[in-house]
């Protein structure tokens, strides 16, 4: 039988009657008895205060042994991960630590040199690692500067609006009586150029 | 080895050298001459304190309240204008300079609404729509005073406020006429 014949065959009066109560109750449904609710609610949850099963148990027993002994474990790498950032140093970060301290302690012990060092060369690479640090300070924060107050004026300057005359948006003699709505469509106009030349400053097309 | 130090000192006295420059074009408050200004919030900021001071001076007009629309308008006039020379700064103070001479002649203060005129003039010199609207209001304040001095019996004072009203008038004329021949080759740019 084809599943359209088979869509096709009547339903009993007792299929027809399940069918009718379904629709009743799922169109306007009843209160349910508070028997029926707690078990419908037992069924759909699992305690979660249960003591645990066999399986359970055998499964969390493997995890640990993957945990301390580093055998293959499913949840073993999320599991580590996690714990990472709670642990205390790991062996590589005592090495790190314990050859840093080397170091110190090596440059400490080191004999100074008898000869004097000369002034020029802390002048020179003073006066360098000043301007150098200026130089990179001014790379930091001028683009910043640029992005959240007026936009560059260097780069693309013809493609930045500049300021010029409001006299192009007028075409009529003046009104007294009018006057906020002049300053209206200046500072809505020149909004406009503010934000064309922000974007442009960003690259934005 | 050797070179090291000279080229190091080199490229920092070329960063240092820069540095003037970039800042002058991206601060805020740097005044870098009306040729290296844009658009920047600086502006933007008069500009919309320009707006608020209007929209205030109408709410107090439509009270009836001209002293406390006059202060609002003030604060525009009397504070420091903002760095650089936008032609926006003073095409809104003239504007607002003609609206504040027009209040004042309103309430018979006929000699500061001249000074206003004469102080927005100088803020709009070139042919414009803003310099002949000063001088319309000028012929305003005139007769204004006309009225005022025929109504206390000075009528010698009245003629010579007449003609000055006249004057200021026609004036009005001549540069708006200017400004539409000027306008004209241009293709005359519709309003936004």
């Amino acid at each position: 039988m084809s599943q359209a014949e088979e869509e096709d065959l009547p339903l009993s009066a007792q299929e027809e009657a399940e069918l009718l109560e379904a629709l009743e109750a799922a169109l306007r449904p009843t209160e349910l008895a508070e028997d029926v609710n707690e078990r419908l609610i037992e069924s759909a949850l699992e305690d979660p205060l249960a003591p645990p099963s066999e399986e359970e148990l055998v499964e969390s027993a493997r995890l640990r042994d993957a945990l301390e002994q580093g055998s293959p474990h499913e949840d073993a790498g999320v599991l580590a991960a996690l714990r990472a950032p709670f642990s205390e140093p790991s062996d590589h970060d005592v090495g790190e630590a314990a050859a840093l301290s080397a170091v110190e302690a090596a440059l400490g012990a080191a004999p100074k040199s008898e000869r004097r060092p000369s002034n020029v060369v802390y002048a020179v690479f003073g006066a360098s690692s000043a301007i150098v640090a200026a130089a990179a300070a001014a790379l930091l924060f001028l683009p910043a500067l640029s992005k959240s107050g007026a936009p560059a004026a260097s780069a693309d300057a013809g493609a930045l609006v500049k300021p010029h005359s409001t006299a192009p948006l007028f075409t009529d003699r003046f009104e007294t009586g009018d006057t906020t709505a002049r300053m209206d469509l200046i500072a809505t106009t020149r909004g406009h150029d503010l934000r064309d030349n922000r974007y442009a400053a960003w690259g934005v097309p | 080895m050797k070179a090291r130090g000279p080229t190091w000192l080199l490229l920092a006295l070329l960063s240092l050298a820069a540095l003037p420059l970039g800042a002058c074009s991206k601060r805020e408050s740097d005044d870098c001459g009306p040729s290296e200004r844009v658009v920047d919030p600086v502006l933007l900021a008069f500009l919309s304190q320009a707006r608020s001071a209007h929209h205030l001076a109408d709410e107090r007009e439509a009270k009836d309240d001209v002293a406390g629309a006059l202060r609002a308008l003030q604060t525009l006039t009397e504070n420091a204008k903002p760095p650089g020379d936008a032609p926006e700064v003073d095409e809104v103070l003239a504007d607002t300079r003609a609206r504040i001479a027009d209040l004042m002649s309103r309430s018979g203060r006929f000699d500061q609404a001249e000074e206003e005129i004469d102080a927005g003039l100088e803020n709009a010199k070139a042919p414009s729509y803003f310099r002949g609207h000063l001088f319309e209001v000028r012929g305003q304040i005139e007769e204004r005073r006309v009225k005022a001095l025929r109504g206390t019996g000075r009528g010698q004072e009245a003629d010579q406020a007449r003609d000055r009203s006249l004057g200021a008038y026609e004036e009005a004329m001549k540069i708006q006429a200017e400004v539409i021949r000027a306008a004209a080759p241009a293709g005359s740019a519709s309003p936004k």
